[in-house]
């Protein structure tokens, strides 16, 4: 387990619990193993179901995974305007950090960092479903960072929402990804 | 070809059981080990094997008691609050002298603690309960090595009769990695002609397992007998891995989840020049003593990080015998005071610069 030649990627998410953090987390780690080697998906989270500070992180890679537990993201995937409180600072310089305007009412104290401002809730709701916020960020991710394609993402979450036996949700989801992915 | 799952670590450990044709399982419901319990739920009525919701651990480390008794192999996890509860039940099993795997998959305490991860088990895992009995102790680093050191801990076992702790923890536990799903082969093991089989296994004679060695038989005989043990054990099954050792400055020691962040700090540290390498043990007892003994012929700077006040630096610390500069990364460098916070790679590197 050492860092060799290949590639490897991070990405961190964060938000409140009820938002879809892990998910969308799963759902990259889920199809980064069709793609990589090795994947690692980190999930921290307070004792609340709902609520609570949400975090999780992804390594994809050709190689073991050094450390699963993200010390400083190369990318940074912002539901909410505490988790931008919170993780704003441990971006690496240069890094790309997408977060959700609709919930953020600050500016960015970073100015190395790409910003990627994108008002998902509002999106989300004229769709009908503010709970796919997380897919449209999902998807503006896909378009900013060529890791993984729309295709893999697209039949990954098709088969996790099968196996959920939430068929008839596939394509709100869909349209979601395609909506994030549409905005840049 | 090798089936590869996206799994958590405590699922590994499930995973780990079935290969090694574990039968018994026996447990209740703790937070951070829940995935396992709920993995043999699903998985172990499916395969015919028995599982079992104790009504409490106190009930589960009993039922493992019997199970082990008969000569199956047996099982149980749990997280620390309930490790707790167990020892009076693991003294007697050691008593005994009955081969099962003791999970415990840490979290926070003392007392309940937090949910969440800690490394704060390492004593009460290592130093163990009354009667001054030891047990083995497994400590992987990622899911694939929690599948696997989960095989070993069930030959461990049987091959001496002891029962085995793989120490996990909440980090480990929750965390999902891409694993390998293989088989480990291990050489034949010796009969279980103790085990309590019926009397019709037994051609009708009595046989008598007790948890009193001092009051029924020889209390001498079993202490020889239990002493010749740990000392075998001592010389045959250290484990550990090096890590850019050879021609490191300053030595890190680190196990479970927090040796990933150690690692990563370690590489870090290498890209920008300083010569940091890592030891991980992965037998917490027995304790890779003499290893790290010889390293202080030239290596005399160690940093030791694990996620409590300082537990496995008490081991490091009866190993360098004094000849070495030891120094800690702890519980209180975890990057949010809080229960959810942890040891990252940013902030072991900072201790190795400002150790180095």
């Amino acid at each position: 387990m050492r860092e060799d030649k290949g590639r490897t990627y991070n990405v961190a998410i964060a938000g409140y619990g009820g938002q879809g953090v892990l998910t969308i987390g799963l759902l990259i780690a889920r199809a980064g193993l069709k793609e990589f080697n090795h994947v690692s998906w980190f999930p921290t989270y307070e004792t609340w179901q709902r609520g609570g500070r949400v975090f999780c992180g992804v390594v994809l890679s050709d190689n073991q995974v050094v450390s699963p537990i993200i010390s400083e993201p190369e990318v940074l995937l912002v539901l909410d305007q505490p988790a931008l409180d919170l993780y704003e600072d441990s971006l690496i310089p240069g890094g790309i950090l997408i977060f959700n305007s609709s919930m953020v009412g600050r500016d960015l104290k970073r100015d190395d960092v790409q910003a990627v401002p994108i008002a998902a809730t509002e999106l989300a709701r004229k769709m009908g479903a503010v709970q796919v916020s997380n897919l449209i960020l999902l998807g503006v991710y896909l378009r900013m960072k060529n890791v993984l394609s729309m295709d893999l993402i697209e039949n990954t979450l098709e088969d996790t929402l099968r196996k959920e036996k939430k068929d008839k949700l596939i394509p709100l989801n869909k349209e979601a990804l395609k909506c994030g992915y549409e905005q840049i | 070809m090798v089936e590869k799952a996206l799994i958590s670590g405590n699922e590994a450990i499930g995973y780990g059981a079935i290969y090694a044709d574990c039968t018994h399982y026996f447990g209740y419901p703790i937070t951070p080990q829940n995935e396992l319990i709920e993995f043999m739920a699903r998985e172990f009525p499916e395969l015919g094997r028995t599982f079992v919701q104790a009504e409490s651990e106190f009930a589960s480390i009993n039922m493992v008691c019997g199970a082990a008794l008969t000569g199956v192999r047996a099982m149980t996890s749990t997280a620390s609050t309930a490790f707790s509860l167990m020892q009076e039940g693991i003294s007697g099993i050691a008593s005994m002298e009955l081969p099962c795997v003791i999970v415990d998959v840490q979290r926070g305490g003392p007392g309940a603690g937090s949910t969440q991860h800690s490394q704060m088990d390492y004593l009460l895992a290592t130093r163990c309960a009354h009667g001054g009995y030891k047990n083995i102790v497994l400590a992987p680093f990622s899911a694939q090595e929690g599948f696997e050191l989960t095989q070993l801990a069930f030959y461990l076992a049987d091959k001496y009769r002891i029962h085995v702790i793989l120490l996990s923890d909440g980090l480990l536990g929750q965390m999902y990695e891409s694993v390998e799903l293989k088989k480990l082969e291990f050489p034949p093991l010796p009969g279980k002609d103790w085990a309590m089989k019926g009397c019709a296994a037994h051609n009708y004679e009595r046989t008598f397992i007790h948890n009193a060695p001092g009051i029924i038989g020889s209390y001498y005989d079993f202490m020889k007998r239990s002493k010749e043990k740990y000392e075998r054990i001592k010389e045959e099954e250290v484990r550990y891995e090096t890590y850019e050792i050879e021609d490191a400055d300053i030595v890190l020691v680190s196990y479970g989840s927090t040796a990933r962040a150690a690692m990563e700090a370690m590489y870090r540290a290498r890209k920008e020049g300083i010569k940091a390498g890592l030891f991980r043990p992965i037998t917490l007892w027995p304790f890779p003593r003499e290893a790290i003994n010889k390293m202080t012929e030239d290596k005399k700077n160690f940093l030791v990080v694990e996620d409590c006040m300082g537990q496995m630096i008490e081991d490091v610390e009866l190993a360098v015998e004094g000849n070495a500069v030891i120094n800690l990364v702890g519980s209180m460098d975890r990057n949010l005071p809080t229960g959810s916070g942890m040891i990252l790679s940013k902030k072991v590197l900072e201790k190795i610069k400002s150790f180095g």
